[in-house]
């Protein structure tokens, strides 16, 4: 541990911020061997997206901030699990933040609360309004377009499923569609939003 | 469930549309399916950008006790055995079962760091006529050891039945003189500062039961009400 300590110490925290940026991956790999400043530049690049996809899934801002400090010593914990060849640090942090944010909505709403809260839903409401809310960058302008080239059922369904919590299941239900096809639309909305978006970049 | 079904669970796999059941045994099926397993990996690139869309504005509070937590907490070892990362982080396996007798925190004071568990108490005179002698003596006292993330070192000496504690840090890496290093006693309401520290010295004072952990931090020379930088060293409490 003693050479692990000095390889891995910075003089201070405002020293590093002059130099290039380390990437989460650069910061992730110091962050396993228990590098606490590499992880407090890990949340400086994380938690902002963290917190907003929680934010966009909870609502209950104070709800969210909790969530989200799950999140993050989640990926402190687990540092060392993360494996390249699953995605880049970022995917899988949003992964774990996805799976926490949905698993707290599932927990706090009963089944019968759930019917309710898909019965005020407005289906009408068009998925684009998170990106009018937010800074209209490249890529967020190359989501909005991909998502709109989905159709009404996909589009509809990614958002059910992906920012409300909801199973498949629920969400066949709720359209009123089988089961079996919500499933494959899905899977189909998905490969159109990955072919329209391209490589990661 | 036919095989084309199984299959085309992916989306809703990757979207956490899934009951726990369902995953459970999705997870079986991508660890023998590798065509799933990549159609999956790209999914999640792809989700990640519908959340990384969403942006939200941060607060300093959410930072600061992110980084107060993880002072706190152990980090999970590596599944797969791999080369170096295990063998750096075998000391704070050690730091955390090195609880030592109440004889032995006689150590503290010759400058030894013990790791590890010690027999029945001793003689117990170098407590005698030193800051924080009645928690030395204490028949209940408890002291553990820790090595500081950047250099030095960190010894506690706790007695849960007189609620005190006994801190002596030594070696810890030198500030500038804007800087001054903080201790916290931190429990189930967050961390609770205990005082302020030099790279090398000792600090006192009364323990919250629930205290589990005493960790030190770099600050402001004045101090801060609550840590604002990670830790250099922290002692966890048994």
């Amino acid at each position: 541990m003693a050479t692990g300590a000095s390889v891995f110490a910075l003089p201070s925290a405002t020293t590093a911020v002059d130099e290039a940026p380390p990437s989460p991956e650069a910061l992730l790999s110091r962050v396993t061997l228990g590098d606490e400043q590499a992880f407090a530049g890990l949340y400086d690049l994380l938690a902002g997206p963290i917190l907003g996809l929680v934010t966009r899934i909870l609502r209950n801002r104070a709800i969210s901030e909790e969530v989200t400090q799950e999140v993050l010593v989640e990926i402190w914990r687990k540092a060392s699990h993360f494996s390249a060849e699953r995605g880049n640090v970022k995917t899988w942090a949003l992964t774990i933040a996805h799976r926490r944010a949905i698993d707290r909505v599932r927990s706090e709403q009963a089944a019968s609360d759930r019917e309710e809260r898909a019965e005020r839903l407005d289906l009408r409401r068009p998925f684009d309004e998170v990106s009018e809310t937010t800074l209209a960058t490249l890529d967020r302008e190359r989501v909005k377009v991909a998502l709109s080239s989905l159709t009404e059922i996909q589009r509809e369904s990614i958002n059910l499923a992906y920012y409300k919590g909801f199973t498949y299941r629920e969400v066949a239900e709720v359209l009123h569609v089988p089961v079996g096809t919500i499933k494959t639309r899905i899977r189909d909305a998905l490969i159109r939003l990955r072919d329209a978006l391209g490589a990661h970049s | 469930m036919t095989t084309a079904d199984v299959h085309a669970l992916t989306g809703a796999y990757a979207l956490n549309a899934v009951t726990d059941l369902e995953r459970a045994s999705f997870d079986r099926h991508l660890t023998e399916c590798p065509a799933c397993r990549q159609e999956v990996l790209e999914f999640r690139e792809t989700t990640a950008r519908l959340g990384a869309e969403t942006g939200s504005e941060l607060s300093e509070s959410l930072r600061a006790r992110v980084l107060a937590e993880i002072v706190v907490t152990r980090q999970l070892p590596p599944r797969v055995a791999g080369t170096g990362s295990r063998a750096s982080r075998r000391w704070v396996k050690r730091a955390a079962i090195g609880v030592l007798s109440a004889a032995a925190a006689a150590a503290l004071f010759v400058g030894g760091i013990n790791l590890g568990r010690q027999g029945p108490a001793q003689e117990q005179t170098q407590a005698q006529g030193v800051p924080g002698a009645a928690v030395l003596a204490a028949s209940d006292a408890v002291t553990v050891a820790a090595r500081g993330t950047d250099g030095g070192d960190a010894t506690a000496v706790v007695s849960r039945g007189q609620g005190q504690f006994v801190l002596n840090v030594r070696d810890l890496p030198a500030l500038d003189s804007a800087h001054t290093y903080q201790a916290w006693l931190v429990g189930t309401h967050g961390p609770q500062s205990a005082g302020l520290l030099r790279p090398t010295g000792v600090l006192t004072g009364g323990l919250p039961l629930d205290t589990k952990v005493i960790a030190v931090t770099t600050e402001p020379a004045a101090g801060s009400p609550r840590p604002t930088t990670p830790g250099v060293v922290k002692v966890e409490l048994a």
